[in-house]
């Protein structure tokens, strides 16, 4: 496990509205996924950018 | 009289905690107080380490930091010759190579520290193949690179050249091979200067990772404690290696006064610790007209790494099995184990004889193409049997007979028939079909003189409950040593299974039986218990105390009596040589083994000339291991064995880039999964050997040396490619199918 | 060195019963069962998602735990090894595993064992080539899968199938 992960943010809007909304008070800030198994991998591995992640 | 429970497949000893998720492996213990520990590894295979940096933005005081420096005692972490350093002090002589530790409470924050220590190194020429490293184009250790150098004669081989009929020569070679316990490396050290050193950890050996702590810490041996917890696998890779990571926990532990884990990833485990060592093997075999040799001339050479650790020993192995179980009369070997800047090779499962085994099985297919005979004929012509000498001169003094195991083999899985029917079809496919096998042996028990210097020992106590405790240094890590010894211990005392304890090995109450490894625990350490057991129950009837005709309650009350009485009912045996064992160490001759394990493995492929896939379709394994204490286990030894040797032949690939495996990822090292094993079948001739308990012999690494040979012997026999080297892979054989025929792989 | 972010509360269901555990968002599921709940029979074999060893079902599917955020465990329903077994009765599976040899050092087993569970849900009676399939995420190095595949044509042959 080769990643900082206390820096690393999730959260999960409820529904698209509240997603957009979000990304839209928060410009260049969150960056959206879905399943997130790819992005677990790249975690572990180090590899992983530091940034705010939105689960959809 | 009780019925017999050799032979049974009584359930594993310790088998619920395993089904149940119960049983406690290293990183399901915790401490109170605990911290973690890390590793800050060379970056560079070679060159002087000029200064390490601690980067801004990490809390350093809250770490415990160890460096060579720290060392209560001294660097080096012991095996044979003591050239490997437990931290390396000014140069580095491997990638990954370890050089500071660290230890927090918060293995997140433990992790972001370790990515900000930097290890500046003014970088040194390194070598990382047998070629340069023969060639001297750098000396990096000794002062030829040379660790260790064998050579074995039997008759006069220069001799024989001239009057031949044939002379076939030939190369191969096999790559590193990782163990991949699916368990990764890991213990637990508590240490300090008052009260000693503790570790518990995923190990093999207790008693190698307590000789290494002694100079380590500067200790006397009985503040050093070694604890096995469950072993998640280990084929070795857990043999030698362990003594590294525990001085590495017990440093921390020492430095920081708290209790320390250090749990490896996978992928540091991959890159810094032992894999298999790779060898070139080559060979040189004259015969006569009919088909006998005449002589064998073998030259072996395998890569130890950057430390010499065991490569003596493995070469060893490699070097006495590499003329297989036939009748030569003039034999010459000539093997050596070199260094290069990669981290050391270590002890896999067969340790030096699958390499030799490879190269011998691989090379006598294409002698008996060259002779014009069919590969089984060649074989019939010139096995071993009872009263022969084999290349070390060992005289077989064993009912062996290869012929059967190989009628059996080709019976169970009719070779001639489909050997027949894929030459008739292969022409109209675009997948072809291959068969072919692998006679070999494998010498169970340490080398020569190698049991009567272990002197290992074995104890069966009662205990004041009326139960009979096992206790020995062996460790079960899944080939189940604990079932073996309670069938062994039950069967000799006349009680039930259930009757018998297994002692966690803990050196603190354990003797030293040894390694767990050579495929000796049954066959040695099995014979101590069977010993230790009847010397407990003449003590009981000599006392009086247990009865004509007891049953297992009748046992108990007797043992519970005697203790009463006369207090502790113990009974410890240690090993003695037979009389009749005789091996020379200078001239490398001599009854290299104790007994050996006989076998023929046969493999079927299919090959897609369209992908250069290789599939084994089915795979047939005859052996005659002497008496077969528990079936499952044993048949379980086989299957798992296999498995691993398919993937020694076709799928695990160590990719090296400036001497850093760089494929570290189970996602990029491929090993067989439940879609890649082929049905197994399993056959054992039962020949009871005297000296075993019960008439055991060893089974555990004999897997390894037949199946890539048989395997790749198929993969030959589908294509018409000569392979030379293992691990075929689809690149390597797709230019080779396009090249044609006579190419190499 | 960055900040760290708050953690989360996560509420979730394991082994039929209710349970919270603080975690970071990107913490993995693996750990929070391993560490926050002391489920340790759940196994880390190579944080990556290759082997298995970590596998558990979340809401009836088999999923790798170390590839889980911990935020997605919330409102989960998790099965671990350690509710496998009923009242201390193993389930057939595992009955299966210990007279068929289907394990012998046993780190792989209790993700084999969910596998196993979650194949026999989805296949009562599978076929061999179902079975490698199922339990193709699952990786063991010392059986060679064999006596694996014997204790799982055993289960279901037996009439306790799992629940």
């Amino acid at each position: 496990m080769r990643a900082y992960v206390p820096a690393y943010e999730i959260q999960a809007p409820p529904d698209l509205p509240a997603a957009l909304d979000r990304m839209a008070r928060e410009p260049h800030t969150w960056k959206p996924f879905a399943g997130g198994t790819d992005l677990m991998v790249l975690l572990e591995a180090g590899k992983l950018p530091h940034r705010r992640y939105l689960s959809i | 009289m009780k019925e017999s429970v050799i032979g049974k497949s009584i359930l594993r000893k310790e088998g619920r905690g395993k089904v149940t998720g119960s049983a406690c492996y290293i990183d399901d213990l915790n401490f109170p107080e605990m911290l973690y520990g890390t590793t800050v590894r060379s970056p560079l295979a070679r060159g002087r380490i000029r200064a390490i940096h601690f980067d801004e933005g990490i809390p350093w005081d809250q770490f415990t930091i160890v460096t060579a420096k720290d060392i209560p005692g001294q660097n080096y972490v012991a095996l044979i010759v003591n050239d490997q350093p437990c931290l390396a002090d000014r140069v580095v002589n491997h990638a990954e190579e370890a050089v500071v530790l660290l230890a927090h409470p918060d293995k997140y924050l433990l992790e972001e520290a370790r990515r900000n220590v930097g290890i500046e190194i003014d970088p040194l020429p390194a070598i990382f193949t047998i070629e340069d490293s023969l060639a001297k184009k750098e000396i990096i250790w000794g002062e030829d690179n040379i660790f260790k150098c064998y050579e074995v004669n039997k008759g006069d081989v220069d001799s024989a050249w001239a009057g031949a009929a044939f002379v076939v020569e030939g190369e191969y070679e096999t790559g590193a091979q990782e163990q991949l316990y699916i368990e990764p490396q890991g213990v637990i050290a508590r240490a300090g200067p008052s009260e000693g050193i503790t570790v518990w950890g995923s190990l093999q050996c207790p008693y190698y990772v307590h000789k290494a702590l002694t100079p380590i810490f500067g200790l006397p041996k009985d503040r050093v404690r070694v604890i096995q917890t469950e072993t998640g696998g280990g084929f070795g890779g857990k043999e030698e290696y362990p003594s590294m990571i525990a001085a590495h926990a017990g440093l921390l532990a020492w430095k920081s006064g708290k209790p320390v884990k250090m749990i490896y990833d996978r992928a540091e485990d991959m890159v810094a610790t032992t894999k298999r060592h790779p060898s070139r093997t080559r060979h040189r075999t004259a015969l006569r007209r009919d088909g006998k040799f005449l002589a064998m001339d073998i030259d072996l050479t395998m890569d130890g790494g950057a430390y010499e650790t065991l490569s003596p020993v493995v070469l060893s192995r490699g070097t006495i099995h590499a003329a297989g179980p036939y009748h030569c009369p003039n034999v010459r070997i000539r093997s050596r184990a070199v260094a290069t800047n990669v981290p050391p090779h270590g002890a896999f499962r067969g340790f030096g004889a699958p390499q030799s085994v490879f190269a011998l099985e691989r090379h006598l297919d294409r002698v008996a193409a060259a002779v014009g005979l069919a590969p089984d004929e060649l074989r019939r012509r010139n096995f071993i049997h009872e009263g022969q000498t084999l290349a070390v001169s060992q005289v077989v003094r064993e009912k062996v007979d290869m012929d059967r195991l190989l009628d059996r083999a080709f019976e169970a899985s009719s070779y001639h028939q489909k050997r027949e029917r894929f030459e008739r079809e292969n022409p109209h496919s675009t997948v072809k079909k291959g068969i072919g096998f692998a006679a070999f042996l494998h010498g169970a028990g340490f080398t020569g003189s190698g049991e009567e210097y272990l002197a290992s020992e074995a104890i069966v106590e009662a205990t004041p409950e009326g139960m009979v405790r096992v206790l020995a240094g062996s460790t079960e890590m899944g080939q189940g040593a604990n079932t073996v010894f309670t069938q062994v211990a039950a069967e000799t005392l006349g009680i039930d299974c259930g009757q018998i304890e297994i002692l966690r090995p803990d050196t603190a109450y354990v003797p030293n039986s040894g390694p767990t490894v050579a495929s000796r625990t049954t066959m040695i350490v099995g014979g101590l218990v069977e010993s230790a057991a009847r010397q407990l129950q003449e003590a009981l009837i000599h006392s009086g105390l247990l009865k004509q005709g007891y049953d297992s309650e009748g046992f108990a009350d007797a043992c519970r009596q005697y203790i009463a009485e006369f207090g502790p009912l113990t009974s410890l045996v240690k090993y003695k040589q037979p009389a009749d064992i005789h091996w020379d160490d200078q001239r490398y001759q001599g009854d290299a083994y104790g007994a050996y394990g006989w076998a023929v493995y046969l493999a079927e492929v299919s090959v897609d000339t369209r992908t250069a896939e290789v599939r084994v379709d089915h795979f047939t394994a005859v052996q005659e291991v002497g008496t077969i204490v528990n079936p499952t286990l044993a048949a379980g030894q086989v299957e798992g064995g296999v498995a691993q040797g398919i993937g020694f032949a076709v799928y695990e690939n160590v990719v090296w880039k400036d001497g850093r495996m760089i494929n570290g990822q189970m996602t990029n090292y491929i090993m067989p999964t439940s879609m890649d094993v082929p049905p197994i079948r399993v056959i054992f001739e039962e020949v009871p050997y005297g000296r075993g308990p019960r008439g055991a012999k060893g089974i555990g690494e004999l897997p390894l040396d037949g199946t890539a040979p048989a395997v790749a012997n198929a993969i030959a026999h589908a294509t018409g490619v000569d392979i030379r080297r293992i691990p075929v892979l689809p690149e390597a054989l797709i230019e080779a199918m396009e090249a044609g025929d006579l190419a190499h792989a | 060195m960055p900040e760290p972010v708050r953690k989360i509360r996560v509420h979730c269901t394991v082994n039929g019963g209710p349970v919270a555990f603080e975690a970071y968002p990107m913490s993995r599921l693996l750990d929070a069962l391993r560490e926050e709940l002391k489920l340790t029979g759940t196994k880390e074999g190579c944080g990556e998602g290759e082997c298995g060893a970590c596998a558990v079902e979340m809401n009836g599917d088999l999923v790798n735990s170390c590839l889980v955020p911990a935020l997605h465990a919330e409102g989960a329903n998790i099965r671990t090894i350690e509710g496998v077994a009923r009242a201390g009765v193993l389930d057939a599976l595992q009955q299966s595993f210990l007279e068929h040899g289907g394990a012998q050092c046993g780190i792989c087993t209790p993700g084999m064992i969910l596998a196993a569970v979650n194949l026999l849900e989805r296949h009562p009676q599978p076929t061999e080539l179902q079975i490698r399939e199922g339990l193709a995420g699952n990786l063991c190095r010392c059986t060679g899968y064999i006596k694996i595949f014997e204790s799982v044509l055993d289960a279901y042959r037996k009439q306790g199938l799992p629940r």
